[in-house]
């Protein structure tokens, strides 16, 4: 008799020693060294610079920034580290929305380039592992990105981020 | 935890049965500097010295999750909730399933009580923070309330409606 395989998803995980964060292999895509990101012309809170990619200049969302502003852990210095967010992740009507902006602001609307300054590797996780929140923060942390937790080892919390909704929450992704 | 005290209930007034009086048994613990009582049937364990990851976007009452049995539970701080003081411990009671992953950080543990129902005092006094609390007891010539989690709970979701 065989038994039945774990379930598992695979995740980009980005260590910052105290926490790590998941971020679904179904977000997340090539990962690769920005060589020429340059300053926006309109800057705002996490995105200040654009690369180009795939025949086009993509905004640079500051995830690094994010989380030391938000988890209490130390804001690195800008890195050209990056993974790719294809702008056909997000749903339907956020990607409207944020391919609007994009345009607007004279960007490729195909895809998100997402700073980290922090190792990063791919990984499964056991489905069983990922935790959902306590149902009197979900709803809270859901609308800010935070999908769940999962506790690998002791002293060690790892956060799933729906960076789709990370993105979307801040200008000029969020712009009308 | 220092010790359980089972205090004998007083007898019936008649004495014809000497059933003794019904009790309910409360966890008292200290907050910094002040002892609270929880019901003990909403506490389902002490942990000490757990970690604490912090979570953000929450109230300032809320210090993070602890980790039990692989699952996250949201830990309020009792003394920022009602003191505006943030606390300073790595102990937690852990309050049970009915209040869903919910965690106090607290100081200690100081005693288990077996109180009569008419040692339960009501509360008459209304201040700003009584309804965190569902009655008061009495514990060493000190006026000790009793919490009330689902009240506190009901704060966090109002905040967090609200906020």
């Amino acid at each position: 008799m065989t038994s039945k395989p774990a379930e598992t998803e695979g995740y980009l995980r980005l260590d910052y020693d105290e926490a790590a964060f998941l971020i679904p292999a179904s977000q997340a895509g090539k990962i690769f060294l920005m060589t020429d990101a340059r300053d926006l012309e309109a800057p705002a809170l996490y995105c200040r610079r654009r690369t180009s990619y795939n025949g086009g200049d993509v905004p640079v969302f500051e995830l690094s920034d994010f989380i030391g502003d938000h988890f209490h852990l130390p804001r690195e210095a800008l890195t050209d580290m990056a993974f790719m967010v294809p702008a056909d992740r997000f749903d339907a009507a956020r990607q409207a929305r944020c391919r609007a902006a994009l345009a607007r602001a004279g960007l490729s609307d195909e895809f998100i380039a997402v700073a980290h300054g922090r190792p990063a590797d791919m990984r499964a996780a056991p489905a069983s592992e990922i935790r959902p929140l306590p149902r009197a923060l979900a709803a809270r942390l859901a609308s800010r990105g935070i999908r769940a937790c999962r506790f690998p080892r002791d002293s060690v919390i790892e956060y799933v981020l729906d960076i789709t909704r990370v993105i979307m929450n801040h200008p000029p992704f969020n712009s009308e | 935890m220092t010790q359980k005290t089972d205090k004998t209930p007083p007898m019936a007034e008649n004495g014809a049965d000497d059933a003794p009086a019904p009790t309910v048994k409360c966890l008292i613990v200290r907050i910094a500097d002040q002892h609270y009582a929880f019901h003990a049937e909403h506490i389902r364990e002490v942990v000490m010295d757990a970690p604490l990851y912090y979570v953000p976007f929450t109230p300032p009452y809320i210090r993070g999750f602890i980790n039990r049995h692989g699952r996250p539970h949201t830990v309020f701080d009792l003394n920022a909730l009602l003191k505006n003081e943030k606390l300073t411990s790595g102990a937690f009671l852990i309050a049970g399933r009915a209040f869903d992953q919910t965690a106090f950080m607290i100081s200690d543990v100081t005693e288990i009580l077996n109180v009569t129902e008419a040692e339960i005092q009501p509360i008459t006094a209304m201040d700003e923070n009584d309804n965190y609390y569902s009655a008061a007891l009495t514990f060493q010539d000190e006026h000790v309330f009793i919490l009330n989690v689902q009240n506190i709970l009901m704060k966090l979701s109002h905040d967090l409606e609200t906020g």
